[in-house]
């Protein structure tokens, strides 16, 4: 007996890549090789233990970055979006959320609110932030929230949404935030846009969810 | 660029294809054949953005 176990190659590969990309997931593995006879059950136990051992990081990236461009416009829409099955994240986790946009045209100010939702709709989110009137000169906007989960179901905490500062690594009067969200089932990671003027472009490069476990 | 099905907030109904772009413009979603178109649109309509720095 010849058991040939898989060793995935890249710690990039995470679950909700496996969910929803299996097709790209088995091109990432790239051709199994078999010698000789193998257990087909002991191999699939090894396989699961060592996509299990992969995957169970301290430190997790989900990344989307297809590019999406909005104008024409001045109603709330939804630019990027990112699916987070059920129990992805926890309690005690950390996740800082970054994200990228460039504006072309200067004719009105931006807005940008990262929300949370169980459907990917912007009927009944929860805002994490919500950072308005970006001034229409501004044309290269990167930011980021940090989210703690103090309890998976009922309190991810981050910097008040209220807040329209860039960037949460800093020391503020503004209290911290609390936001009932319940990530044991699946939930939709939602950044959206509203152009203060249906002329102007904003490019999403990427929103970057980057977990970190306790 | 093709016309896909999107939602009231401009979101896709249906997952698009690894890397392909995406623009709403505010009655159509449109879903760009390939990075190469996506590039040639974005050059005419992003015009302010630099070249790549390069060092002397």
């Amino acid at each position: 007996m010849n058991i040939q176990p898989i060793k995935i190659s890249s710690k990039v590969i995470n679950s909700n890549q496996f969910i929803h990309a299996p097709n790209q997931f088995i091109q990432d593995m790239g051709p199994l090789a078999f010698e000789g006879q193998f257990d087909l059950t002991e191999y699939l136990r090894q396989f699961i233990q060592q996509y299990l051992e992969e995957t169970n990081l301290s430190s997790q990236n989900i990344l989307n970055s297809s590019h999406s461009v909005i104008t024409g416009t001045v109603f709330e829409t939804i630019t990027m979006s990112t699916l987070i099955p059920g129990g992805t994240f926890e309690q005690g986790d950390v996740i800082k959320a970054l994200w990228r946009c460039t504006k072309s045209n200067i004719n009105g100010t931006t807005s940008i609110r990262l929300s949370v939702n169980s459907t990917n709709s912007l009927v009944g989110t929860t805002t994490l932030s919500n950072i308005t009137l970006i001034p229409a000169t501004d044309i290269f906007i990167q930011q980021e929230r940090i989210l703690f989960i103090r309890n998976a179901t009922t309190d991810t905490q981050t910097i008040s949404n209220a807040s329209s500062v860039s960037s949460d690594i800093l020391t503020t009067s503004s209290g911290a935030s609390g936001a009932a969200i319940d990530w044991s089932t699946n939930k939709y990671v939602i950044l959206s846009i509203q152009l203060g003027s249906a002329l102007d472009f904003v490019a999403t490069q990427f929103l970057q969810l980057t977990v970190s476990k306790p | 660029m093709t016309i896909i099905p999107h939602g009231e907030n401009g979101q896709p109904l249906e997952p698009t294809p690894r890397l392909r772009p995406t623009l709403f413009d505010g009655t159509n979603l449109w879903l760009f054949d390939s990075m190469e178109e996506y590039d040639a649109w974005y050059k005419e309509h992003f015009p302010q953005e630099t070249d790549n720095q390069v060092s002397e």
